[in-house]
């Protein structure tokens, strides 16, 4: 069974490809965290995107393992940040659905780049 | 059912073209060791699965597995984007130009068309899951042949990513492979 201490920061977990510190296995290069963010809208994404990660690990876990209490708060409690997050950032950007997750009073849902475009 | 978030898995921060890299990163999508197939494969096993704690990772895992052709796709468009077509034609990934106009993605190194063939469904558990775990480290072999060939860190950081993505789903299908079985013999 996977102990919360072992459970990596969201950031961390997303730059090595893992949430639990004991599983990472290390080949020719290994990536800490990330350097070359250049805005406050790339920092938040890769935040949403380290918390999203980091939940989706965790939910393989709970799959197996339904009954780890300790491991469902932990999820809930960083379940929480992530949409915390998700709304921080649609207030101040755009929707990142197209069910979004704030109430916005035009559509918000095709602001420019699209997922990868400059 | 799945919804779309406008957001990658992992954030592919390439800022260089590089087309010969490009024709064979494909292969990561679209070969026999690919994530197209990945996907597919867990996604065809699911009703066959005999818990709901089986069906859940199975469905999940095969969701990721989608996140996954999303990266390479984009890693694929940054690594070929703005090329001139003086430079394609220089390059390994011309006849990819002249056929596709952009980069197709669902081949392997050869060209050889994606296909289901790839992959089975077997409605047994324990060969379904054999076969998973066979190809989560099918992946990892195909992702350390990729990182081998190249030392460029904004190519390697989400090859590293997906490498490691591979093993801790083989660890997830090992854990469930396991729980099934001692409930068998209970």
């Amino acid at each position: 069974m996977i102990k919360i201490k072992e459970i990596l920061n969201p950031i961390n977990a997303l730059a090595l490809g893992n949430s639990f510190k004991d599983e990472y296995s290390f080949y020719k290069y290994k990536q800490e965290d990330f350097t070359n963010i250049k805005t406050e809208k790339e920092n938040l994404l890769i935040l949403i995107m380290s918390y999203r990660f980091n939940l989706i690990d965790m939910s393989y876990l709970l799959d197996i393992n339904p009954d780890n209490l300790e491991l469902l708060n932990h999820f809930n409690k960083v379940k929480k940040d992530y949409y915390n997050l998700l709304s921080y950032y649609e207030d101040k950007y755009n929707a990142l659905s197209n069910i979004a997750f704030k109430d916005f009073d035009k559509y918000c849902y095709l602001a420019k780049p699209w997922v990868g475009d400059k | 059912m799945w919804n779309y978030n406008r957001y990658l898995m992992y954030p592919v921060q390439i800022s260089k073209p590089n087309l010969d890299y490009a024709k064979y990163l494909v292969t990561a999508i679209g070969s026999y060791a690919g994530e197209l197939g990945a996907a597919l494969r867990y996604l065809n096993q699911v009703d066959t699965m005999p818990t709901i704690e089986a069906k859940a990772l199975l469905t999940d895992i095969g969701t990721e597995e989608m996140g996954h052709v999303e990266i390479l796709a984009n890693m694929i468009k940054a690594l070929t984007r703005g090329v001139p077509v003086e430079e394609i034609k220089k390059s390994e990934n011309l006849a990819n130009y002249v056929d596709h106009g952009a980069p197709h993605i669902t081949i392997d190194t050869s060209g050889n068309p994606f296909t289901v063939t790839y992959y089975a469904s077997s409605g047994d558990f324990i060969t379904d899951l054999y076969e998973d775990l066979a190809a989560e480290q099918k992946a990892r072999a195909m992702y350390e042949h990729l990182m081998d060939i190249t030392d460029d860190p904004e190519i390697l950081a989400p090859l590293s990513f997906l490498r490691q993505r591979e093993i801790i789903h083989f660890n997830r299908f090992k854990e469930l492979l396991s729980k099934l079985k001692k409930e068998i013999d209970k």
